[in-house]
C-alpha cells in the first residue's frame, strides 16, 4: 500500500492527497511535522536519488521500495500507476499543457506563494540549529523560517505574485474551465493547491482575477478536496507553510 | 512536418532539435541567431509572441516550453522511446530534467555568460544593445538579459554558481556510478536535456569535472557525443559552439577527455 508522508493539506502536500482521494485510492496517510524532512521521515533520504529534490519538504510518497518525491512528478506518477478516474489529459497537446503548467507552479508561482505564506505564518519553532540541514541554501531558508521577510523582499514577492495571478487568469478568461484540455486533471490540482489561500497569503491579489476566483470555488467544491483537508491534523491547514522552494536567481 | 524554431544546439535550443533527432523525426529548422536577438525580432514573435526560444510548430500547435516539447515529440512520433516504460523511471527522468533545468542550468549559464558570452555580446553598439534589451517581451526575461548582459551578477553569486555545480556533479557522478544513465540503464529524456547542458563543462570546469573526480561523469558525456543523432544535432551550429564540439571530440580521440584545462 501507498504511504504518504506530509504535513498539513496546504500547498505541496494538498496536491499528493487530493489526487489520491480522486482516484479513490487505499493509502496510508503518515502525518509530519513542520520540519527539515531527514527530521521529519524516518530513514529519509533513502538514497542520492532525492539529492535532486528542489521542492525539499515534501510529501513523500513511498510505493513498494520506490521513493517519490516532487508535488507535479508526484502527481503524474498516482495518475499513471493508481487505478481510477482518469487524472491524465487525454491527448500529447493536453499533456504538454500540464506539464508546462507543472513547470510555472514549480518555479515561478511556488517560490512566492511559499515565501508570503511562511512570512504570514512563520513556524515559530523553527531553529537556527538546522546545521546539518543539506544543501546549505535550503539550511538557510530553514534558519529563518520564524522570522518574516523583511519589507523589501515582500514587496518584491507581491509583484512578482501579481504577475503571476494575471497569467492564470488570463489562461481561464479565455472562457475555459480548467487547465489542459477540457477536463480536470492533475494541472488543475496543481494549480489549485497552490492558489487556494491566495486571498490570505496576499490580500487582494486575487481582486482582478475573477475567473481564477470561480475556478477555486468550483475545485474546492469537489469531494476530494474535502477530503483531503479533512487530513489536518490542526484544523488550521491554511496557516501552515514551509519554506518550499527557492525564487530563481536569474531574477 | 514540425519546425523548430533554435539557436545554437547548446541547451534548451539543443533539446527539441536532439530529441527530433535520436527518435528519426524530420523537422524544418530555423535558426535564430539570439546573440543578434533574433527571437526578438517582429517576425518570430508572430510565432511566439513570448519571444523566448526554442519554439516547435506541429501543424496548428505551438509548443514553447523545451522540456515539455520534448516529451511531446516522443509521445507524438514514432521512432525509438526516449521515455522509459517503468513508471519509477519516469519520475526519475522528470526529477533529473527539473534539476538540470532549474538548479544546474542557470548555475552553468552564469558562469558561462561571465566567461564567453557577456563580453561578445558586450563588443556591440551599446545604445543598440539598450534598444534589444526594450523589445524583449517578457518583463521577467528583460531582467535575466539585463543581467546577463551587462555582467551584473557579483563575484558572489559567480562563487555561488561555481559551488552548486561542484555539488551537483557530485550527485551526478553519485547516479550515473550506479547507472548506466541518468534515470535508468537506457538513454531517456533526461540524458538529452543534461547533455544539452553539461557537455562542455569538463572544458570550462576542468577542476570539477575529470576522469580523476568524475569518471562516471566522463564515461556517461563520452558515450552520449559519439551517438550520430548528437552528431548530426551538432552539424547545425554556425558559432563557437561547433567547435567546442569539436575540440571535446579531438580529446576524446587522443585517448579521453581528462579535461584539467580550462579552455
Amino acid at each position: 500500500m501507498i504511504e504518504l508522508y506530509h504535513g498539513e493539506p496546504n500547498g505541496f502536500a494538498l496536491k499528493a492527497l487530493i489526487a489520491l482521494e480522486e482516484k479513490g485510492a487505499q493509502y496510508s496517510s503518515k502525518q509530519i511535522a513542520s520540519q527539515p524532512l531527514e527530521r521529519a521521515v524516518p530513514g529519509f533520504p533513502p538514497s542520492q536519488d532525492q539529492a535532486i529534490n528542489l521542492e525539499r519538504e515534501g510529501p513523500v510518497l513511498v510505493d513498494g521500495g520506490e521513493t517519490i518525491t516532487g508535488s507535479f512528478f508526484m502527481l503524474e506518477y498516482i495518475a499513471e500507476t493508481v487505478p481510477g478516474p482518469d487524472l491524465l489529459p487525454q491527448n500529447s497537446h493536453d499533456r504538454y499543457q500540464a506539464q508546462s503548467w507543472g513547470q510555472y507552479v514549480a518555479l515561478v508561482l511556488s517560490p512566492f506563494v511559499c515565501g508570503l505564506g511562511l512570512s504570514r505564518h512563520p513556524i515559530a519553532d523553527a531553529s537556527d540549529d538546522y546545521i546539518d540541514v543539506e544543501p546549505i541554501e535550503r539550511r538557510q531558508s530553514w534558519q529563518t523560517a520564524s522570522k518574516p521577510l523583511p519589507a523589501e523582499t515582500e514587496a518584491i514577492y507581491l509583484e512578482r505574485l501579481a504577475i503571476a495571478v494575471t497569467r492564470l487568469e488570463q489562461e481561464l478568461a479565455e472562457g475555459r474551465d480548467y487547465f489542459a484540455g477540457n477536463q480536470f486533471s492533475i494541472a488543475d490540482i496543481d494549480v489549485f493547491a497552490m492558489v487556494r489561500n491566495l486571498e490570505d497569503v496576499a490580500p487582494g491579489s486575487l481582486d482582478d482575477a475573477p475567473n481564477l476566483k470561480a475556478f477555486i470555488e468550483r475545485i474546492s467544491a469537489r469531494p476530494s478536496v474535502a477530503k483531503a483537508l479533512a487530513k489536518s491534523a490542526s484544523g488550521q491547514p491554511e496557516s501552515c507553510f514551509l519554506p518550499g522552494p527557492e525564487p530563481a536567481r536569474w531574477g | 512536418m514540425i519546425t523548430i524554431y533554435h539557436w545554437e544546439p547548446n541547451a534548451n535550443s539543443g533539446k527539441p532539435m536532439l530529441a527530433a533527432a535520436e527518435k528519426g523525426v524530420p523537422y524544418d529548422s530555423i535558426y535564430l541567431d539570439m546573440l543578434s536577438f533574433d527571437h526578438h525580432q517582429p517576425e518570430y514573435l508572430k510565432v511566439n509572441p513570448n519571444g523566448t526560444i526554442p519554439a516547435l510548430v506541429h501543424g496548428d500547435i505551438v509548443l514553447t516550453e523545451s522540456t515539455p516539447m520534448m516529451e511531446y515529440i516522443d509521445s507524438t512520433f514514432d521512432g525509438p522511446s526516449l521515455v522509459p516504460d517503468g513508471a519509477a523511471d519516469r519520475w526519475r527522468m522528470r526529477q533529473w530534467m527539473r534539476y538540470v533545468d532549474s538548479y544546474m542550468g542557470p548555475s552553468l549559464s552564469m558562469l558561462g555568460w561571465s566567461i564567453g558570452v557577456g563580453p561578445m555580446v558586450r563588443e556591440k553598439d551599446p545604445a543598440e544593445l539598450e534598444a534589444a534589451i526594450e523589445r524583449i517581451p517578457l518583463e521577467s526575461r528583460r531582467r535575466s538579459w539585463r543581467k546577463a548582459i551587462y555582467n551584473e551578477f557579483g563575484e558572489e553569486e559567480l562563487a555561488e554558481s561555481r559551488r552548486r555545480l561542484g555539488a551537483s556533479l557530485v550527485v551526478m557522478e553519485e547516479n550515473l556510478s550506479q547507472r548506466e544513465y541518468l534515470a535508468c540503464d537506457s538513454y531517456t529524456l533526461a540524458d538529452v536535456d543534461a547533455f544539452n547542458s553539461c557537455y562542455a563543462i569538463p572544458m570550462f570546469q576542468g577542476d570539477l569535472c575529470n576522469a580523476d573526480v568524475t569518471p562516471s561523469v566522463i564515461r556517461w558525456l563520452d558515450s552520449i557525443r559519439s551517438r550520430p543523432a548528437v552528431k548530426e544535432t551538432w552539424a547545425k551550429s554556425r558559432q563557437q559552439f561547433g567547435e567546442r564540439f569539436e575540440k571535446l571530440n579531438g580529446e576524446l580521440g587522443q585517448g579521453g577527455s581528462s579535461g584539467g584545462q580550462n579552455d
